[in-house]
């Protein structure tokens, strides 16, 4: 049995806003990235992990308690950050994790401590002062302050600069390589790559694919960008036998798709070629992504 | 089932305005209670503008001019309540509905406390504030009322009755249950009419007037009557040998004087109450008039009558406007002054038990108000929508209740407000007012148990 299980989860708001038959699982340890935009669903779906929503059909269960109806002893198991943060009323950032402490039953502030330590917050600061980043910080500190086994983090990473994002993400990866079970969701793709063991994509409520980052590193289909300095070498080029995906004539400039096993054959090629610059496109998530939407879009016309 | 750290956190978020209420609702009942000053009819004088003989109105006016009747019309009445409701429709939609609107709530719910225990918790908070909010304004002012009138613990005498006794070397409550003593003493009766700093005829005439009141309530209290109820039909004691017998007492005769002396009046009631009728109405010409030659406001004057008399001129003029003789004239007057006195002695009557009713109903309206705001709160997401039914309705009952009191075409409107059902006249009266108590609370209770399920099944955008 899976740690986290969506399954057939259906909240229909009318007019096809809502999710539909969403069908999740996430096993033990594992981290799940959850991606698509503004309005996809993706919330939605946290919100009915949280047992804030009931469910129109369809159930969801973590460690085997139903969300809704067992939602006090999901919780016990669930560290939240909101995807809007709006704090209690609170003097600052101790007195509200003090707060979450006392209604969580936290007795040790050792973990906490250390989180604002990573995180290099000043929780004495007046909450309703705080810069967006700073709020983030506490809502995380919150979150993970007393351990939890599962961490649902609804877009995370929102208002942290790029400097506070690394250490966030190197953060949740010391979570992870303890034993923790997180469930996140972002509209950055590179961040749920790098942070993800899978991801799913939702798209108007519905799950359009789910793929695991370790394939996506592993892509053997790679392009290459090639510029040439004549024109003449440019035009021989085109006439080699390789799948030559976009062209910049004006930039002699060729976007080349090659298998792994066919490198060989590509650099060989090039040594009678003068060439100005060589260089990988790496693939992403985001590309994978962009051609399951493009396939989506043309399978739908 | 409860939670503490909630409990606490809603004591935090709300607690300024909780103490701001209670000390504003505290300090205006003591201060109304502490400068209530029985010998004066300023509160009357408003109602004589409208009724030219304020005094032969009776009861109902004289309920009023009591320290209960000002309380029931301000802080039992509208401001009293608009502050209470103040303090009950901001909270209710902070406990919640706010929360929910704001996203803090799901802080709180991302905890192991569930969602029914969030609900009641607060729910409690917000039950609890209120009675304690209650006890305190109750008691503190029953507190500035014994101090300032002593009238809860033991009761409270006029000044002429502790001048006449203190000469008579008598007991306080012998003199006032039997102010015979003191027309009878002409010692006794010149001291209790410079204690009460009238005339010997107003005094006299004065004197009449409150056996003739104290043999009513007597007589009421064994008939289970209201006393007002026995001066419309005094025929009433006669077909009771208890209650003539305690009105006889009272009026310092034997059972048969009084028994020939009551016959003798209810033969005598209609037209003696049709010649009341415009003599008075003579009398209110003439005060006017007189007013006018002295260049007074006429409802100052008709509150302080003496002014009248020491001044012949104005006499004359009065005399001439009501088109009676000088002496009738004059007559009408000292039964006027002697009945300002009756009205007065209204506001030293105190009864601690309408009192804690009037209390305890105020309680139970505020309950029964926060609990319709308390619904509203826990059935919507929006804080404005929370508040448009949960602050909007209680503030109509009010509006609509403060509407019904101003004509009689307006009247029906108290239908439609639940500040009906809290009756301060007729907890003066001793009236019935336990079945509206009960609906208040059964209300109270349905609109909570129906808030805390509809908030424990519904969906949090959180």
């Amino acid at each position: 049995m899976s740690l986290i299980e969506i399954d057939h989860l259906t909240k229909d708001y009318g007019g096809g806003r809502g999710i539909f038959d969403i069908h999740l699982q996430v096993e033990e340890g594992e981290s799940f990235g959850f991606v698509g935009t503004n309005g996809a669903g993706k919330t939605t779906t946290i919100r009915h992990l949280m047992g804030f929503l009931n469910p129109h059909q369809g159930v969801c269960r973590i460690k085997g308690y139903d969300c809704w109806s067992q939602a006090a002893d999901v919780k016990r198991l669930v560290g939240y950050v909101p995807g809007e943060i709006a704090f209690p009323d609170a003097r600052n950032g101790f007195d509200f994790l003090e707060r979450q402490a006392a209604m969580t039953g936290v007795t040790s502030s050792a973990y906490r401590d250390y989180l604002l330590e990573k995180l290099q917050l000043d929780a004495s600061a007046n909450l309703k002062r705080m810069s967006k980043g700073m709020k983030q910080k506490t809502a995380i500190a919150a979150a993970f302050m007393h351990d939890p086994p599962i961490l649902i983090l609804d877009e995370p990473s929102t208002g942290l600069d790029p400097l506070m994002r690394a250490s966030f993400t190197e953060l949740l990866e010391e979570e992870r390589r303890r034993g923790k079970t997180v469930f996140m969701s972002s509209h950055m793709f590179n961040e749920v790559e790098a942070t993800c063991d899978r991801v799913g994509m939702i798209k108007d409520g519905v799950i359009i694919d789910v793929t695991s980052t370790a394939a996506i590193r592993h892509y053997e289909n790679k392009t290459y960008k090639i510029e040439f300095i004549e024109s003449a070498d440019y035009h021989r080029f085109l006439r080699e036998p390789f799948d030559v995906g976009e062209r910049r004539d004006e930039n002699n400039q060729v976007f080349v798709n090659v298998h792994d096993t066919d490198i060989d054959l590509l650099v060989r090629t090039l040594t009678g070629y003068r060439v100005k610059f060589f260089t990988e496109i790496k693939y992403s998530l985001e590309q994978y992504f962009d051609g399951v939407y493009r396939k989506e879009a043309a399978d739908a016309q | 089932m409860l939670s503490r750290p909630v409990f606490w956190q809603s004591i935090r978020s709300h607690y300024v305005l909780w103490v701001i209420c209670t000390v504003v609702l505290t300090a205006m009942l003591s201060l109304i209670a502490a400068f209530h000053d029985p010998s004066t009819l300023s509160s009357l004088v408003e109602a004589f503008e409208d009724t030219p003989m304020a005094a032969e109105v009776g009861d109902r006016l004289d309920l009023f001019g009591s320290l209960l009747g000002i309380l029931a019309q301000t802080i039992y009445g509208f401001s009293g309540l608009m502050i209470g409701m103040v303090y009950v429709v901001v909270t209710a939609n902070g406990l919640v509905a706010s929360e929910v609107d704001r996203g803090s709530m799901a802080y709180t719910l991302s905890t192991p406390i569930n969602r029914t225990s969030v609900v009641l918790t607060k729910a409690v908070y917000l039950v609890v504030s209120i009675i304690l909010m209650c006890v305190i304004i109750g008691g503190v002012g029953a507190a500035t009322i014994q101090l300032k009138h002593h009238s809860i613990w033991g009761t409270s005498y006029t000044e002429d009755v502790k001048a006449a006794a203190a000469v008579l070397d008598l007991d306080k409550e012998e003199v006032a249950g039997d102010l015979s003593l003191i027309v009878e003493n002409a010692e006794a009766f010149a001291a209790g009419s410079a204690a009460r700093n009238v005339p010997a005829d107003v005094y006299s005439a004065y004197l009449a007037q409150a056996m003739q009141r104290d043999a009513y309530v007597a007589a009421a209290a064994l008939l289970g009557a209201t006393p007002a109820a026995v001066e419309d039909d005094p025929s009433l004691i006669q077909g009771n040998p208890a209650a003539l017998a305690a009105a006889a007492g009272v009026m310092g005769m034997d059972q048969d004087a009084y028994a020939a002396y009551l016959e003798q009046m209810i033969a005598r009631l209609e037209e003696t109450a049709a010649q009341r009728q415009s003599v008075s109405e003579a009398l209110a010409t003439g005060i006017t008039a007189a007013a006018e030659s002295l260049g007074m406001n006429a409802a100052v004057l008709a509150a302080d009558l003496g002014i009248l008399r020491a001044d012949s001129a104005a006499m004359a003029v009065a005399a001439e406007a009501s088109g009676l003789d000088a002496k009738t004239i004059d007559y009408a007057i000292v039964q006027a002054m002697a009945g300002n006195e009756i009205s007065a002695d209204v506001g030293i009557v105190f009864d601690p038990f309408a009192y804690l009713m009037m209390n305890l109903g105020f309680l139970l309206l505020l309950l029964a108000v926060s609990g319709i705001s308390f619904v509203a709160s826990c059935i919507f997401n929006l804080s404005k929508y929370s508040l448009a039914l949960g602050a909007g309705l209680p503030f109509a009952f009010l509006i609509l209740n403060l509407l019904s009191t101003v004509n009689d075409t307006l009247e029906p409107l108290k239908y439609f407000s639940l500040i009906t059902l809290f009756d301060t006249e007729a907890i003066m009266r001793a009236g019935t007012y336990a079945p509206q108590f009960a609906a208040l609370g059964v209300l109270g209770i349905a609109l909570y148990v129906f808030a805390i399920s509809m908030f424990r099944r519904r969906d949090l955008p959180l």
